[in-house]
């Protein structure tokens, strides 16, 4: 076997591995968790030059827990619970002054069944972007078609990426890209169901336990760079280690 | 009597509890936000000589380290001449090689940075080099503060501070014994004070580092 050959093997060996690793931070649980983060790295931060995009891909985690219901319908039992996620309504917010979302850019993932959920940028100017999971459509993803019976309906049951937008840094600094939720100013019901019809699962009642910001920092030295934070998850959670907490 | 004994014992308990239980301490708040954001850093100081700070383990041997970030006294209450360090940059061997020390003096806040020679002595960062003063005020408000040094030899080496325009810096000096490992950001380091206890708050947001000097 030559050098040129094992030197592949072992690339491809690394590819393989990163992305294998994909290296979320939250950890698995009873409850869902979901986060931001950077697909090059696994990371909930990105370092981009000044006018580049940044592409950011939202990852829910489904808990653990689960639950069954009967329908009215063949098959009489469906499976529920925080492992069974059958809707979605996640907003995602960003500084307007140093982020532009890429208009069209929000995909949803088309390996899972958040293929069925719907972009929303109707408030983009409000530096909101917006995606919902509302069901099965016949055809996927396209609300023209017919919604499908509940006991057809395909849900998010493994942990991956829902859906990926991109962004163009348009100033200078850090900005933080924030899932909004109950508990901010002008708060938002970051939510989930199950097709069971049981209380959603939010932050709120601990239907949610972990959900992670990512932070963009524009720099002209990304390749040097060696850390950076703004708290914008709220936490310290980015940095080493902290002593007197 | 012996009920008023025992009311007594439980609020000694309590106090004592309350005392052991002080401590200063850092997380993350809107108040702290600065330059934008959503949050910062809060070195919160409530007159014990605890130390609080976040620390970032990523640099790796770096021998040339630069690192920026939003600095605000907050209006801390201090005395003249009263300091502690906020940023402290050690090696692997946890030998402190880089320090900012915050001060007070005559109604200025003002940070000066020393850096540590190959001879385990603290040099300090002037306005000419080997001249001119230690310290420069950086006011009671928001402010971008850098830190760069090179650690190397004697015509390698060099430490630099800029906030507002003004830099001071130190040059000619051996430290290629050393190397950034990790960085503490946050304070007050009582055995690096002077004056104190404090007791108020500070804010730090937005930090950046790098292996590379300021372009």
């Amino acid at each position: 076997m030559n050098r040129a050959t094992i030197a592949t093997m072992v690339l491809a060996a690394t590819l393989l591995a990163g992305s294998l690793v994909s290296a979320q931070t939250s950890l698995p649980g009873d409850a869902i968790d979901i986060e931001v983060f950077n697909p090059a790295t696994g990371s909930n931060a990105f370092c981009v030059a000044p006018n580049g995009t940044v592409q950011a891909r939202v990852f829910v985690r489904p808990g653990t827990g689960t639950t069954t219901c009967s329908l009215s319908c063949s098959p009489p039992t469906i499976p529920g619970g925080s492992a069974n996620i059958a809707t979605a309504v996640v907003d995602l917010g960003f500084d307007g002054s140093r982020l532009s979302y890429v208009p069209g850019s929000i995909q949803s993932n088309a390996s899972t069944a958040a293929v069925q959920g719907l972009p929303q940028e109707q408030n983009v100017a409000d530096s909101r972007i917006g995606w919902a999971l509302a069901g099965t459509w016949s055809t996927p993803g396209d609300p023209g078609s017919t919604l499908l019976s509940p006991c057809d309906m395909q849900m998010v049951t493994t942990p991956d990426w829902l859906f990926e937008m991109q962004f163009q840094a348009t100033g200078a600094g850090m900005s933080t890209l924030r899932l909004r939720r109950e508990t901010d100013a002008a708060p938002f019901a970051l939510s989930f169901a199950d097709i069971c019809g049981s209380e959603a699962f939010k932050g709120s009642n601990g239907g949610i336990d972990e959900i992670r910001n990512a932070v963009v920092m524009v720099s002209n030295d990304c390749n040097d760079v060696i850390f950076f934070d703004n708290f914008g998850t709220g936490d310290t959670v980015r940095w080493s280690g902290v002593t007197g907490s | 009597m012996k009920a008023l004994r025992v009311t007594l014992m439980i609020a000694a308990v309590v106090a004592f509890a309350g005392t052991a239980m002080a401590q200063n301490t850092v997380y993350a708040d809107a108040a702290a936000a600065m330059n934008g954001t959503n949050y910062g850093l809060v070195l919160d100081l409530d007159g014990t000589t605890s130390n609080a700070f976040v620390e970032d383990q990523t640099p790796a041997e770096e021998t040339v380290y630069r690192a920026s970030f939003w600095f605000d006294p907050n209006d801390l209450p201090m005395s003249n001449t009263d300091k502690f360090v906020i940023f402290l940059a050690r090696t692997s061997a946890f030998n402190n090689v880089l320090r900012l020390q915050f001060n007070y003096l005559n109604g200025d806040y003002r940070i000066r940075l020393q850096v540590k020679k190959n001879n385990d002595e603290w040099a300090d960062c002037r306005l000419n080099g080997d001249l001119g003063p230690r310290f420069f005020a950086i006011g009671n408000e928001p402010t971008w503060i850098t830190v760069e040094a090179v650690f190397g030899s004697n015509t390698e080496s060099l430490a630099r501070v800029t906030a507002n325009g003004i830099t001071h810096y130190k040059d000619s000096y051996w430290s290629n014994n050393w190397a950034v490992d990790r960085i503490r950001m946050g304070g007050p380091r009582q055995a690096q004070a002077q004056g104190g206890p404090f007791t108020g708050t500070v804010y730090f947001d937005e930090f950046e580092s790098y292996r590379t000097l300021a372009p």
